[in-house]
């Protein structure tokens, strides 16, 4: 509430950082806007804390140290209350989290099939397509075909017509 | 001892070389079909099944007009070889 407050909180951050979490949890709760500023960077702290795993370790360390201590029994209360809460939060932040990728994925393969089924569709009309064209291929090469059989006999019948008459005339006229 | 006919030696010949050139090609093609349709992979007996479904559907009605011309065609050559034994 008092410069001093502010005094204490920003002095004791510049010269013991190491030793925060203890001073500030030993320290009496305080109301108002500087109460409200040092729980938020307290806060900050514990879920920095949290993220690089130590608050944890420097739980059961003060636990170590002051087992037999009255005193440490309340900040530890606190401190396992805060990891209580930061856990609940980060549980909760997972779950939308999740959520929100499940969305995701689903939206993602709603979107991979109907595409999928657009380009099964347009394989099929090619397919298609293609089908027609090749039956359509075939009936012309098969008629080219019977075309030249045609030729190939008709030249074949003019051979023989022409054997014909000239086994006919060898047989009847020259001899 | 048989007289000479030329237009029997070219008849004669007409048929050889055309006999083995019919025998040349059509060995050919079908080798080439052969190799073309054997083989146990799963694209060749697709391409067996295909051209199996795209033989059995041939519409002969489409090409009825060259069918029937073929007819009268061999139907005039195998009179004009009886009349050739007849004469």
């Amino acid at each position: 509430m008092t410069s001093e407050d502010l005094d204490n909180s920003t002095g004791q951050d510049s010269q013991a950082p190491a030793a925060d979490s203890t001073e500030t949890a030993r320290r009496p709760p305080r109301a108002g806007l500087f109460g409200l500023w040092r729980q938020i960077k307290e806060a900050g702290r514990d879920v920095a804390a949290v993220a690089r795993g130590k608050l944890s370790e420097s739980a059961s360390y003060s636990d170590d140290l002051s087992e037999d201590d009255a005193d440490a029994r309340e900040p530890r209360d606190q401190s396992d209350w805060k990891v209580k809460v930061l856990h609940s939060a980060t549980e909760k932040l997972r779950g939308a989290a999740d959520g929100y990728i499940a969305a995701k994925l689903d939206e993602i393969e709603a979107r991979v099939d109907s595409k999928l089924d657009h380009v099964e569709q347009r394989i099929d009309e090619k397919i298609l397509k293609l089908h027609r064209q090749l039956r359509r291929m075939r009936d012309r090469e098969l008629r080219h075909r019977l075309r030249l059989l045609k030729i190939t006999l008709i030249f074949t019948v003019l051979v023989a017509c022409a054997s014909l008459v000239y086994k006919w005339l060898v047989h009847y006229i020259f001899n | 001892m048989p007289e000479f006919d030329l237009f029997n030696f070219f008849r004669m010949t007409l048929c050889v070389f055309l006999a083995i050139y019919t025998s040349l090609t059509l060995s050919s093609a079908l080798r080439r079909l052969y190799l073309l349709f054997s083989g146990d992979d799963p694209q060749k007996e697709m391409l067996r099944v295909y051209v199996s479904y795209q033989l059995l559907t041939i519409h002969a009605s489409r090409m009825r007009g060259d069918l029937l011309h073929i007819v009268f065609w061999l139907a005039a050559l195998v009179i004009l070889w009886r009349l050739h034994a007849l004469v």
